[in-house]
């Protein structure tokens, strides 16, 4: 029987959840774990944003500050007396446009991924400066802290939210027909394009569900606040999205991957960056295990690239020389749960 | 390869040598320091001068306010301002002074990014014997020294004076013996925010009950300070005051402490965050005085381009509020 690709990096989970409760009693509480997931909402969101892109074969450097942006357009637009459910769709509306410009460009200009998405974040990051002067906006609509404070069963909103947004995006990558195009579109390009794959419409869409995810976590992140503050998710959010997906083995080089392996990365960035600081541990050492962490995920994805479409675990139990018996698929890898 | 032609070469491989050794020169070495040549760049006697202003970034408040007095401040002052803005990056920031040196300012206000690296920019205006006043965050004086560079003037808050004030403040709130177990949401990596938190831990040794606690990263970021404030409280029920030493920390830590149903059983100290009310959770906040640091450094250059003498260092008390909103331009 195969197991899932996503078994290793879950049973890494699992030992690093394991290891960090027995180190501290406070990290293994319903109320630290809630915490945890509610921490680790935006980076997963731009996580799953990022496993679309990721899949196609291109990249997204402008979902931190599409953060930034819609988080800053939310408050703005609440300050301008706009109610806020109507500001909060405004500014995931801004989201969206960016990601359909990167898609555009990137398809129909032909500049490279990189270059596009490096552009369109000079631009995102610039338009909250530029809008504000640089202030934060104090957000005076209380219902708005209801998106990122709010809870339902116990559970903090941003968390039932993603797990609906991870549900359904999986079931979109696995059961439709276009799910199936964006593997292709990422796995062989050209066979894509011969096969039918209509790839300007997979690209822009790709990019688009990019741009969404982006605005939902400037949501997030401004209601957690309740500020609009120019520099929200131009830290370390965009380096963990991308590191979340890749260590939960969605390829940097396309086609192969699935949004549950990028939810489970981004839980384990989550897990460690809170039980370092629930240990107390020095923030000098906290970026070298993060760093530790994503560099084991990406040596892990070359390594299994490198096994044509094998798992890793099957090919650890075939060490003794056995043939491979399970090939790649022609175009991308579309996971067993189809 | 005849025996004459290597000899050439050879000769004029050696002069090659000899020239561009004798062109090497290297200011923390040769001992050269023209930042204590009290002359003026020529540029200093256009009718309007140029004061070039390096600052960090414009997304905290704090800078924001700063730029807008220099400019304010100079125009009274009959100079012109060019600022230049390094978005947190200590290379951006040494290629700006270089764009001023190229420009031919007269002067400059640096804020630099950080501590140690700012002494380069120093050593670089130095060497085109542009006078330096440097504001708000010091340049190391190891640094400065290595690179036998030397600035006119520092000007900034007294911070550890900033931290201490808020110390005392929690030991006056809270009376003298009580039990108070204090978690920092700092920024480890800068000299000014450590320095802050020195002063509080100091302050609170004055009561054997008070322990200061885990410091985590706050980056000066609210939602990094939002994520790791929860982080620490969790990790450490007993805490019953947070610190933050920058304003946008303390916006974090606030809406932490709420978000974790801990108001009434956490309360919290900090430098003052912009536009925030102080209440029975946010106790007390120190204020640093951008605007006002920018409107000394702006009057002693034009002073010292007059011919006057200027104080080394200025440091400026923090203003300490226990009620009501700091105002605008008052922040931490």
């Amino acid at each position: 029987m195969r197991l899932p690709d996503e078994t290793g990096i879950f049973l890494v989970l699992v030992v690093v959840l394991v290891v960090l409760s027995i180190l501290s009693p406070s990290f293994a509480t319903v109320s630290n774990g809630m915490s945890l997931l509610l921490n680790g909402a935006v980076i997963a969101f731009l996580a799953l944003g990022q496993t679309f892109v990721l899949l196609t074969g291109g990249i997204d450097l402008s979902t931190g500050a599409n953060v930034a942006m819609t988080g800053v357009l939310a408050a703005v637009l609440m300050a301008a007396d706009i109610p806020w459910p109507i500001a909060a769709l405004l500014a995931v509306g801004a989201g969206l446009l960016l990601g359909v410009i990167n898609g555009l460009l990137i398809h129909y200009v032909k500049v490279p991924p990189f270059i596009v998405t490096f552009s369109t974040q000079g631009i995102a990051i610039a338009v909250p400066l530029i809008i504000t002067g640089a202030n934060s906006i104090s957000v005076r609509q209380p219902g708005f802290s209801w998106i990122g404070q709010g809870r339902m069963a116990g559970i903090p909103l941003p968390v039932v939210m993603l797990i609906v947004a991870a549900v359904v995006a999986t079931w979109f990558l696995t059961r439709t027909r276009w799910g199936v195009h964006i593997y292709a579109s990422g796995g062989n390009r050209a066979a894509a394009r011969l096969a039918g794959v209509n790839l300007s419409t997979i690209t822009v869409l790709a990019y688009a569900v990019s741009g969404v995810c982006g605005g939902i976590a400037g949501l997030i992140a401004t209601s957690r606040l309740m500020v609009g503050f120019p520099a929200t998710g131009l830290g370390n959010e965009l380096f963990f999205s991308i590191a979340a997906a890749v260590v939960g083995g969605v390829s940097l080089f396309g086609g192969t991957g699935a949004v549950p392996g990028a939810m489970i990365g981004a839980v384990l960035i989550a897990a460690v960056s809170n039980g370092m600081n629930v240990l107390n541990v020095s923030s000098y050492w906290q970026s070298l295990v993060i760093g530790l962490i994503i560099l084991l995920g990406v040596s892990f994805d070359t390594y299994r690239r490198g096994l044509s479409g094998r798992s890793v675990l099957s090919a650890l139990t075939s060490a003794s020389g056995r043939a491979p018996k399970e090939t790649a698929a022609p175009v991308g890898s579309v996971p067993e749960s189809r | 390869m005849s025996a004459r032609r290597r000899g050439w070469i050879t000769v004029v491989a050696a002069l090659a040598v000899t020239v561009l050794a004798g062109a090497c020169s290297n200011q923390a070495t040769s001992g050269e320091n023209s930042g204590a040549n009290t002359a003026l760049p020529s540029s200093c006697k256009q009718s309007k001068p140029v004061l070039g202003v390096a600052l960090p970034n414009t997304v905290n408040p704090y800078y924001v306010a700063m730029r807008q007095s220099f400019i304010d401040n100079a125009a009274k002052s009959g100079l012109e301002v060019k600022v230049a803005i390094a978005n947190d990056s200590d290379s951006n920031q040494l290629s700006q002074i270089n764009g001023f040196i190229q420009q031919g300012v007269c002067a400059v206000a640096l804020n630099a990014v950080n501590s140690g690296p700012g002494a380069a920019s120093v050593a670089a205006l130095n060497q085109a014997g542009i006078p330096v006043f440097s504001v708000n965050v010091i340049i190391s004086p190891d640094d400065l020294k290595t690179q036998n560079a030397r600035v006119v003037q520092y000007v900034g808050a007294d911070q550890p004076e900033g931290g201490k004030a808020m110390g005392e403040q929690l030991l006056k709130d809270t009376g003298a013996n009580a039990k108070i177990v204090a978690g920092i949401v700092g920024d480890p990596d800068q000299i000014p925010t450590n320095q802050r938190d020195q002063g509080f831990t100091e302050a609170l040794r004055a009561n054997p009950e008070a322990k200061v606690g885990p410091t985590v990263n706050s980056k000066v970021d609210p939602n990094v300070s939002l994520q790791v404030t929860t982080d620490m409280l969790q990790g450490n029920p007993d805490i019953n005051v947070v610190f933050a030493d920058t304003g946008p920390g303390t916006v974090g830590a606030l809406q932490a402490i709420s978000q974790l149903g801990k108001t009434g059983k956490v309360t919290l100290y900090g430098f003052c965050a912009a536009n925030q009310p102080l209440d029975a959770t946010y106790r007390a906040c120190a204020a640093q005085e951008p605007a006002d640091y920018a409107r000394i450094v702006v009057e002693n250059v034009q002073k010292h381009l007059g011919g006057g003498q200027v104080p080394a260092t200025i440091l400026q008390p923090l203003k300490i509020f226990t009620s009501g909103v700091p105002a605008p331009g008052e922040v931490g």
